[in-house]
């Protein structure tokens, strides 16, 4: 009798434990959001490096749990809270642009610096979008790491939210990875609305051969002005134009083949799939979380504005033969290098002679430099 | 020697001198008290009652094991601080509780007399004759208000010089001034600063500053634009050098080259052009020709970017179609 009653108090016991017991609503949600990320991902090739892991890591992250386990990622000592302290205390974007430097050509923009402006131009949508969320209410330091989902650049938007809100970090790092793959779609008709077709044909001169001394040259002169000028945007710059060096240096081939490839690819996935398991049904399904994707998407439309707009100024300004064609303007956010494709994809339906993309690369890596020091902006600002 | 026995001397004196100023007890102050607790800290053993709380000014560990606590100046050694305990040993610039319920068979750190009526309290050295701090409790005090110090250790019943503190001047400051340093408290925090007015973030100081974002916005964008603005030009000046020194180079090559072809009549070169690039152009048509220009072979030159697809599934670090994200298929 006491056996029978101990194993029926076992039995109650471990249903209170499982996942069935303590499932919610928006546990199920969030499931099914993880599972049309993996869709998007497999079927249609939106960011698969990235929305795979972070679709995953929705399903792990809103698996109900019995509190005080030490399995969630909030839950202090648990292994993925252990990991998730990459993404809190931001260590893991700094690794990533470690890898982006040191898979990153600056060629074109080297060859043409010019662009240089281009890229900092269509920073205007993370500026944008900060005023935006303060108007709906946000703090200015959430508003700040809103605001950095204009600039197109996931590594940059969670080390951002992870300094200044980390409660947001979930919802910010998402809608930008999910605007990021998007980039395709929402860039196309704002560029064909602002350019006008004699503006599209505009075949720009070859940029020149770029010496090795110049590479070399430039993540150390780069990192110099932009530091100075800029200290709180060390972690990322220094690692940018770091593993720039690394590639272009000659030198240390090895490094640079470790922090592009096997690096790179292990923090993709420790980031993806943490930032996945931050997206708790609890800590997500918010009307905060709406109101974030709606500022993203808006910042992405003004920096594509933005970007298009100041090459059709700069051009009031350059000479006949010297003019930049305005489809690379869009490529001044950051999505390397999706959004210099939508140049050079758009430039080609209406001149398939003319090749953009390495032109559009420029601006494209120049709003990877312009992102870091916004962000650094910001979060000397509000940090 | 003697100039190593000097020196070890001076070394001695020096750690002894430091230790002995880490373990000073004038370092000592009562920080704060609360006579009345009826809603606030329990005790370890889950009772409220009133407390005194000392702190540490010095950058030093101080030991107040031994320490007299009274509230009356004809009776200083009336409770004294256990001896035999490590949590006597207050690390530097921070707090030590003891909890005034007349109860000190509950455990180490209970006084035996309760704070109830109390006007004085005095803090005497372990000596208990020397005078370390006294405070002046004020009457009518409410329940769950505490009596102490504003700022913590600093203040005092005696006139003080208040020209010193010049670094911090408030509103505040005058009300210290008046007071002596001393204040009612509100919000009692045994065993952590007094300090509980809310410190303003950078956040909260930037959104009564600028509430729209617009000084933000105006601030970073051109802050971005001169970053960018100085690579801009820097690069600029760098390319057109890297341009000049190009041109000289080639020139250079060619001067020596053409000297010849002019000299001599002969020439299996008339039109002067480069025979490497002769070569190239050779090799070009004859690859074109006989068929052999195929999707494995792509350029690796620098500023040429190309669409060829890198078939070598086996070799994934290494190739383009890993490492660069697809088009998405829409």
């Amino acid at each position: 009798m006491i056996l029978e009653s101990n194993l029926v108090a076992n039995l109650k016991q471990f249903i209170q434990y499982t996942g069935f017991a303590n499932a919610t609503f928006g546990h199920i949600v969030m499931i099914l959001i993880g599972l049309v990320f993996i869709y998007l991902a497999i079927k249609k090739d939106w960011e698969p490096l990235l929305l795979i892991p972070i679709g995953f890591g929705m399903i792990i992250g809103n698996i109900p749990l019995f509190p005080g386990m030490q399995v969630g990622i909030y839950e202090d000592g648990s292994v993925l809270n252990i990991l998730y302290q990459g993404v809190k205390r931001g260590f893991y974007p700094p690794l990533i642009f470690l890898g982006i430097g040191a898979m990153t050509d600056f060629s074109a923009l080297i060859s043409n610096p010019k662009l240089l402006l281009v890229g900092a131009a269509a920073q205007f949508g993370i500026f944008a979008a900060y005023a935006g969320a303060l108007a709906l209410g946000f703090t200015p330091a959430e508003a700040g790491a809103i605001g950095i989902i204009g600039g197109a650049d996931g590594p940059t938007a969670i080390f951002l939210s992870g300094k200044l809100a980390p409660d947001l970090i979930g919802a910010i790092s998402v809608s930008a990875y999910s605007y990021m793959a998007l980039v395709p779609v929402i860039q196309p008709p704002i560029m064909r609305l602002l350019t006008t077709k004699k503006e599209r044909l505009i075949r720009m001169p070859s940029p020149r051969a770029v010496s090795q001394q110049e590479k070399i040259v430039f993540p150390i002169v780069g990192f110099l002005i932009t530091a100075f000028i800029v200290p709180s945007g060390i972690p990322l710059l220094g690692m940018l134009f770091f593993g720039n060096l690394l590639k272009e240096s000659g030198v240390t081939r090895r490094l640079a083949e470790t922090a592009r490839g096997p690096l790179n690819d292990i923090v993709v996935i420790l980031i993806g799939i943490t930032v996945g398991c931050s997206t708790q049904a609890d800590k997500f399904l918010q009307g905060s979380s709406i109101l974030i994707f709606a500022l993203g998407a808006a910042s992405f439309v003004v920096a594509t504005f933005a970007g298009v707009l100041f090459c059709k100024i700069l051009n009031l300004f350059l000479k006949e033969g010297k003019k930049l064609n305005p489809l690379i303007g869009n490529a001044g956010v950051s999505a390397v290098p999706d959004s210099a494709r939508v140049s050079h994809v758009q430039g080609q339906k209406y001149d398939p002679s003319n090749f953009l993309l390495m032109h559009a690369m420029g601006p494209n890596v120049a709003g990877v430099i312009g992102s870091a020091v916004a962000a650094g902006i910001l979060l000397g600002f509000l940090g | 020697m003697k100039k190593f026995y000097s020196i070890f001397i001076l070394a001695s004196l020096l750690l002894l001198s430091s230790e002995a100023f880490s373990q000073s007890p004038v370092d000592i102050r009562i920080n704060e008290v609360l006579v009345s607790n009826e809603n606030g800290v329990a005790n370890e053993t889950g009772e409220r009652c009133g407390w005194v709380e000392l702190f540490n000014t010095a950058y030093g560990m101080v030991d107040v094991a031994g320490f007299y606590i009274t509230d009356d100046k004809a009776n200083p050694t009336k409770y004294m601080i256990p001896k035999g305990n490590v949590k006597t040993q207050v690390p530097l610039r921070q707090f030590f509780v003891l909890y005034a319920d007349g109860q000190p068979q509950k455990g180490v750190f209970h006084m035996n007399f309760t704070l109830e009526g109390v006007k004085d309290l005095y803090l005497y050295a372990t000596d208990g004759k020397t005078l370390l701090d006294e405070i002046h409790i004020p009457a009518g005090l409410a329940a769950d208000q505490s009596f102490g110090r504003y700022y913590d250790g600093e203040g005092t019943h005696e006139p003080i010089n208040w020209s010193k503190m010049s670094a911090r001047k408030s509103s505040v400051d005058k009300k210290i001034a008046a007071d002596g340093g001393f204040s009612i408290l509100n919000h009692p925090t045994p065993g952590s600063t007094n300090i509980t007015s809310k410190i303003e973030t950078k956040s909260e100081k930037m959104k009564d500053m600028d509430p729209y974002g617009g000084i933000l916005a105006i601030t970073a964008m051109s802050t971005v634009f001169i970053c960018l603005i100085v690579l801009y030009l820097c690069f600029r000046s760098i390319g057109k050098r890297a341009i000049r020194k190009a041109e000289a180079e080639k020139a250079a090559k060619a001067a020596p080259k053409a000297a010849p072809v002019k000299a001599s009549s002969i020439s299996a070169n008339p039109s002067n052009v480069d025979e490497e690039i002769l070569v190239a152009i050779a090799a070009a048509c004859h690859m074109y020709q006989s068929g052999t220009i195929d999707s494995s072979i792509h350029d690796v030159e620098s500023n040429v970017i190309t669409f060829n697809k890198d078939l070598l599934k086996n070799s994934p670090w290494g190739s383009r179609s890993f490492t660069l994200k697809q088009d998405p298929r829409i």
